[in-house]
């Protein structure tokens, strides 16, 4: 109880509060911005927190995370570009919508079911996180190994269109991740003689690489060879529009709130699955929505509830997939995986005894979650205007500017030149994952979990290797081995059907 | 995909087995009996990437789905770009070491603004291309200490 209070004491100090706000703010611009993204953000922002404290550092990451999924919608709802790819379905109707001469009031409805659904889906992290760690704290190396192992091929399956390209790009990240000194023998692993090696390959500029320096020069790619698609932008403050088409009213909410609430159980059950993520969660809670529907038919013509499923399912990722990251050590997302950065720069191993070790800084982290929902609802609602010019900033400014901010962040992890040579160097790499469909959000995911995974597999060695028949009677790795070889069938079948 | 997996599929099965046989033993010594030893996990990863190639190729050979007729992945342009543009970051790279994060800086956003159409705006280009490293360089050293290049 004391942390609890403390927790949420330390949430509420000015500074703190300050970084939610700004964080908040970051993410919906970056997030509006088509071709930028709250995880891109994340990723170019996380060598900052170095320099603030562990949880106004982490505060503010989750700022960014939670506005970078509302900001999405709004270039959805005005270009018909959707500024974050979860938001790619919100466009369905909130694009009509403001064709109708309503951009407002979608942007509106957009907002409240996306704070609505990151909510509940917060609220369901707060319940949950803490029962499933102790039920991992009675978890050995063995059982904790064949956790790791069925999560890495449910990442790899589910992040791409390939399960075979999925578990290969996994497998590079875990590769990459066995650079540096050998965690028992200490001996150095593919360094190359580069001593800047022997501590690994840093995860921050890594990460700068694959999400940010690339996403931007495929952007870049797109304008220099003429293949950026050109959108009418629409004015959400014309004149001559109605205060009726400007506001979501009562009964509209009402109306909607059905669908919101089924958005929202949704977009938590994805994103407490690892690996699935916000993109197909919008597009599952639109299709339920559109099949719930007695209007089914007007649906992607201009309807409210259309951007409500969208919007709620996507937000009530963002708190569900911190359930594996804080509960297990898992990242259940690419954001996820980049707060795991966050977390270690501050010395905190995401996993069940952060609850134990840090159960202050935790509760105080999900104190911040609750704020930055308030104040994503403040600051979207009162910075509409801002955001819908913000849009309109022509990338040929923004993109330089994004370019030099991940090579100064890059610097920043550890101020040296070396980190930036990792990032530039992620960053053509990340261009030819991205164009050869290779998901990088599984790279990063297995280069963050392989050391841990290989740690495991270790110390289930070390305690079995007389006796691996042992390992038979562990009903838990049992049971997540069988799950394993399952869900891969069960993926297989799945994908050939072209269900997933 | 098929053409770019199976191109993509040959040359990760080469990297593997060029890994395994040629540069593992080079870069990784042997450890004790105790535990395993450090080659292990790369070496299973390596056995994994390359089973997995091999899949990809042996899944999208033409007799699996009939002949080969979509679009190139990469084309003659992206190969173009991707070259130039890892020149432009070689270069940036270099002049960030040499000269400093600021001068390379307004270098860097002057040419990619350039590039991307800017090019009758110049007060525009400047301006950008010079107040963009300035505040970034006095943000990060005013309010986090960090001292760029």
């Amino acid at each position: 109880m004391h942390d609890l209070l403390a927790g949420i004491g330390d949430a509420l100090i000015w500074t703190n509060l300050i970084l939610v706000a700004l964080g908040v703010l970051t993410g919906i611009i970056v997030g509006a911005i088509p071709g930028l993204n709250g995880p891109m953000a994340i990723a170019v922002a996380l060598p900052i927190t170095f320099y603030l404290s562990p949880l106004g550092g982490l505060a503010y990451l989750i700022g960014i995370m939670k506005g970078g999924t509302f900001g999405g919608s709004i270039s959805a709802i005005l270009l018909n570009t959707p500024g974050s790819p979860e938001a790619a379905a919100t466009a369905f109707d909130g694009y009509p919508l403001a064709q109708k001469g309503k951009p407002l009031k979608a942007m509106k409805m957009a907002l409240y079911a996306s704070v609505f659904g990151d909510s509940f889906s917060d609220v369901v992290l707060f319940l949950v996180a803490a029962p499933i760690a102790i039920v991992a704290l009675m978890m050995g190396p063995p059982e904790m190994s064949a956790v790791l192992i069925f999560a890495l091929t449910i990442i790899a399956g589910l992040s791409g269109r390939s399960l075979i390209r999925g578990i290969i790009a996994a497998t590079l990240g875990g590769l990459v991740g066995t650079i540096g000194l050998d965690v028992e023998s200490t001996l150095p692993r593919l360094t190359f003689g580069f001593v800047d090696l022997e501590d690994g390959v840093p995860l921050i500029p890594l990460t700068i690489g694959l999400l940010a320096l690339s996403e931007i020069l495929i952007q870049i790619e797109a304008q220099v060879l003429g293949r950026a698609g050109a959108a009418e932008r629409i004015n959400p403050f014309h004149k001559d529009a109605r205060r009726e088409d400007k506001i979501v009213a009562w009964v509209e909410w009402r109306e909607c709130f059905k669908t919101i609430m089924r958005s929202s159980l949704i977009g938590t059950g994805i994103g407490a699955l690892p690996g699935v993520g916000a993109v197909v969660a919008g597009f599952l809670g639109y299709a339920a929505a559109k099949r719930a529907s007695p209007k089914a038919e007007e649906f992607g013509t201009g309807r409210l509830e259309g951007v409500a499923a969208v919007e709620a399912a996507n937000s009530a990722v963002s708190g569900a997939n911190l359930i594996p990251l804080l509960a297990l050590g898992i990242p259940g997302s690419l954001s996820a995986a980049i707060l795991i950065g966050a977390f270690l720069v501050h010395g905190v191993q995401p996993g069940p005894l952060i609850f134990q070790d840090h159960a202050r800084l935790v509760y105080g982290i999900f104190a911040a979650m609750a704020i930055a929902n308030v104040l994503n609802l403040a600051i979207g609602q009162f910075g509409l205007r801002f955001f819908a010019y913000v849009v309109s900033f022509p990338n040929s400014v923004i993109h330089p500017i994004v370019i030099v901010l991940c090579i100064a962040g890059a610097y920043a992890t550890n101020n040296s030149t070396f980190a930036v040579a990792i990032a530039l160097i992620f960053g053509v790499v990340g261009y030819f994952m991205r164009k050869l469909d290779f998901s990088f959000a599984a790279f990063i995911i297995g280069f963050a979990l392989g050391p841990q995974t290989e740690l495991y597999v270790r110390q289930t060695v070390i305690l079995f290797r007389n006796n691996p028949a042992v390992l038979l009677s562990h009903p838990i790795v049992l049971f997540f081995l069988a799950l394993t070889v399952y869900s891969v069938w069960r993926i297989v079948v799945h994908k050939r059907a072209g269900r997933l | 995909m098929r053409r770019s997996d199976l191109i993509s599929g040959s040359l990760l099965t080469l990297f593997g087995v060029a890994m395994i046989f040629l540069i593992v033993p080079m870069q990784i010594d042997s450890g004790g009996d105790y535990g395993l030893d450090p080659k292990f996990f790369p070496v299973s990863l390596l056995w994994l990437i390359v089973g997995m190639a091999l899949l990809l190729i042996a899944t999208r050979l033409p007799w699996q789905a009939g002949p080969i007729d979509e679009p190139p992945t990469l084309d003659r342009h992206n190969w173009m770009f991707i070259g130039a543009a890892s020149l432009f970051l070689l270069f940036g790279f270099v002049a960030i070491d040499t000269v400093g994060f600021m001068p390379a800086a307004v270098l860097m956003i002057a040419v990619l603004m350039y590039a991307m159409g800017v090019k009758r705006n110049w007060l525009k280009l400047i301006g950008v291309a010079v107040a963009a490293p300035v505040i970034i360089y006095w943000l990060l050293r005013q309010l986090f200490s960090v001292q760029l290049p």
